[in-house]
């Protein structure tokens, strides 16, 4: 279970961005996270992920935090999420060996894995940070917008693969403004309104 | 799944030389001809330092490029050896710099709030006060020549390149790729070597070389104004201070061409560092 | 015709390696044209090439693009002589986000520039109003407007002029459901009053209510225009394969099931 118990964060006092939330992700569950772009959904996501220290409150996953962490990362914006200076070939394999199954499921192809991240296309490189994240020590998935950019059919083509391997037992949480996705990926969904969840 | 699609790509027929080939050329001159002058000034040994009576202030010709002095120097041997001696106080003053930058910069970002805040402090109290001021109070309070000189050089040019690196090592620590590798369960000395060195060392070089032209005129002014280097060393500054007394005579050559070489090797430092910068990261710049 | 875009390429000079150059194509052979009073939706995922096409248009490619073909507006052909003519005055751009307007001028003020630029003697007052702006809009700096008044604000700029033609570069990226309509709606809106609109996006479910045609671009080739109306029920009035997978793929039809 990775739970996030009554969180607050804010940079600023005066405007906080979440305000006592709380969110428990089972595996095998995926959870839409809805609501209007500066409402806090990234905020939490990234919180949940542990890239950021939330003000007040904890987030729990279960499992020690040393070594792979349990809870992975993705957001729309993936060039920032790869070092620039890297190969696409390195990057993939920084941390584990991905299998050639999920490679080939995810479209990616050995020809990019000798370009650097600006020499290929923002959808490519989002499956490509997919691909890495994707490692079996991997049991929930913190999904920021990750198909917002790409067309329907590579849409299709990633949800499909992660409604598998949430079958299999890994708890996603799925952040977007896209309500008819949601609806046909979310085992159920919340909706956050200025740093609350309704 | 869509099929992966590699953009076909067509080669450009060269017409000429591209803007890169131009700033790699310009490089390779400027490296070329400081690797000469260092060359040169070893090949003519004593030649230009000893003085020679026969032959006194006598103008530019065939045999004597750069004219003599009142000494009866060779100017042209005599400005090759101030040239070097401005390369070997400017390769020390700037690594000693690079070193001291290097050391502030991770001491800021790697030792808490206090030591960015006091390292910050120390930045903006260097580059407050007046840089020519400093170096002169520096070098007279260590008495002057050339240990002195380079001791003031060193100590007054860290404060750019210690914000540079500074500034990107705390935009490293909060990037993305950063995190992920963390999350990854990657120590922080494999980030370290792996993702932070990687941007640096580009950095640490290119602020190397072009810190060179700031210490080799700097050394010059010291030297120049009389705080700097014994005036019986050969260095540019010196040349430069002594003609003083001749120009007015007519003696030009005494000034114009010790000065110009100043100027080009100020000017092939900066070729070698924009080359240097290019080649450190390839992807800038696609004109 | 107000639009005709003509066996039109875009490419860019890349460094392969470190000296060798190569021209790395990002929009190849698009041909399409646009009439008045008509919107057309150009389609198309991140990286498909469609925001050079606005940019080629207003001659702000990135300094190593090189372009081939040609783009005709109302006859003549756009060149370096009557771009001055065209951009703000019979064409106006509406630009991708907030960050393209100045920080540290009141919105009223950039609309009087934008409003001098193109020689118009438009009320301002008027153009605020038209899109359901008021004086408080015109006072704020472009941080203290919201995301979808940014939007509207920016579309009253690039219309203050009169232009005949319209290009909004994802004009509802970043706003929530609600306000991408009223953006979408103004947009339609203009195409009624005899303008032509140019709405690039790559939300095609959200563009469909008020496009007049969808033009699909992939990975920087045109595969299809389609009248919006085929877009319904499995897609069988769509002429092209792709087409129809990508609406037979999107959330609210097949999803998973087709591919």
């Amino acid at each position: 279970m990775l739970e996030a118990r009554d969180i607050h964060f804010a940079y600023r006092p005066e405007a906080p961005i979440l305000s006592g939330v709380s969110l428990a992700l089972a595996p095998g569950e995926l959870i839409g996270l809805s609501g209007a772009s500066g409402g806090g959904k990234s905020t939490l996501g990234r919180i949940m992920a542990g890239y950021l220290h939330p003000g007040r409150g904890s987030v729990t996953s279960g499992e020690s935090m040393s070594g792979w962490s349990p809870v992975q990362y993705l957001h729309q914006s993936s060039i920032f999420a790869v070092d620039p200076r890297w190969r696409i070939g390195r990057i993939v394999e920084e941390g584990w060996q991905p299998d050639e199954a999920t490679r080939q499921a995810l479209g990616i192809s050995r020809a990019w894995y000798d370009r650097y991240p600006h020499e290929i296309s923002g959808g490519e490189l989002q499956r490509v940070t997919l691909l890495r994240a994707l490692s079996p020590q991997t049991r929930y998935l913190i999904a920021d917008e990750i198909t917002a950019m790409l067309d329907p059919i590579t849409q299709a083509d990633i949800w499909r693969l992660l409604l598998a391997r949430c079958e299999a037992g890994l708890g996603i949480l799925a952040i977007s403004h896209d309500a008819p996705l949601l609806a046909r990926v979310a085992t159920r969904t919340v909706t956050m309104q200025s740093g609350k969840l309704l | 799944m869509s099929e992966a699609i590699d953009i076909p790509a067509v080669m450009l027929r060269s017409t000429g030389l591209n803007n890169r080939a131009w700033t790699l050329l310009a490089a390779l001159t400027g490296a070329l001809v400081i690797a000469s002058v260092a060359m040169a000034a070893v090949l003519l040994g004593g030649f230009g330092i000893d003085a020679d009576f026969t032959t006194r202030l006598a103008p530019p010709s065939l045999s004597r490029w750069f004219g003599t002095d009142q000494l009866g120097h060779d100017m042209l041997a005599r400005t090759i050896h101030g040239l070097n001696v401005s390369l070997w106080v400017g390769l020390i003053a700037a690594t000693i710099s690079v070193l001291i930058a290097t050391l502030l910069a991770l001491f800021a970002t790697t030792c808490g709030r206090w030591a960015d805040a006091l390292v910050s402090f120390l930045i903006d109290a260097a580059m407050g006060l007046p840089h020519l001021v400093l170096l002169i109070l520096i070098s007279f309070a260590l008495g002057g020549g050339t240990a002195a000189v380079i001791i003031a050089v060193a100590v007054t040019h860290w404060p750019r390149l210690t914000r540079i690196l500074r500034a990107e090592i705390l935009q490293l620590r909060h990037a993305d790729f950063i995190i992920v590798s963390r999350r990854m369960g990657k120590s922080w000395a494999y980030i370290g070597y792996h993702h932070f060195l990687p941007h640096l060392w580009p950095q640490l070089l290119v602020g190397l070389v072009l810190l060179f032209p700031h210490a080799i005129l700097h050394e010059a002014a010291l030297t120049f104004i009389g705080f700097g280097l014994e005036p019986s060393k050969p260095a540019i500054g010196v040349l430069l201070s002594d003609s003083m007394r001749y120009l007015m005579a007519g003696k030009w050559w005494l000034g114009l061409f010790p000065g110009l070489c100043l100027l080009m090797l100020v000017l092939c430092f900066d070729a070698i560092g924009n080359g240097l910068r290019l080649l450190a990261d390839p992807r800038q710049e696609q004109l | 015709m107000l639009l005709s875009v003509e066996d039109f390429s875009v490419s860019f000079r890349r460094y392969a390696g470190l000296l060798q150059q190569r021209l790395v194509p990002a929009l190849q052979g698009l041909s399409f044209s646009l009439d008045r009073g008509e919107v057309l939706a150009l389609v198309g995922a991140s990286g498909a090439g469609k925001s050079l096409l606005a940019h080629a248009l207003f001659d702000i490619l990135p300094p190593n693009a090189v372009t081939t073909g040609q783009l005709v507006i109302d006859g003549s052909t756009l060149d370096q002589s009557n771009w001055p003519d065209y951009r703000g005055r019979r064409m106006g751009l509406v630009p991708q986000s907030a960050s393209h307007l100045d920080p540290l001028a009141r919105c009223g003020k950039q609309l009087a520039w934008a409003a001098r630029r193109s020689g118009s003697t438009a009320d301002p007052q008027q153009a605020l109003a038209r899109f359901g702006l008021d004086a408080t809009a015109a006072k704020a700096f472009p941080h203290q407007l919201s995301g979808g008044m940014a939007r509207r604000m920016m579309l009253a700029m690039a219309t203050i002029g009169k232009p005949d033609l319209i290009v909004a570069d994802e004009p509802t990226s970043g706003l929530d459901p609600d306000n991408a309509a009223v953006v979408l709606g103004h947009l339609h809106q203009l195409a009624d009053a005899q303008k032509g609109v140019l709405l690039i996006t790559h939300d095609l479910a959200q563009a469909l209510p008020f496009a007049t045609r969808v033009a699909i671009l992939r990975d920087g080739r045109l595969v299809d225009i389609e009248p919006a109306s085929a877009f319904t029920g499995a897609g069988a009035a769509l002429k092209s394969d792709y087409a129809r997978r990508l609406w037979q793929s999107m959330p609210q039809n097949g999803f998973l099931t087709h591919a």
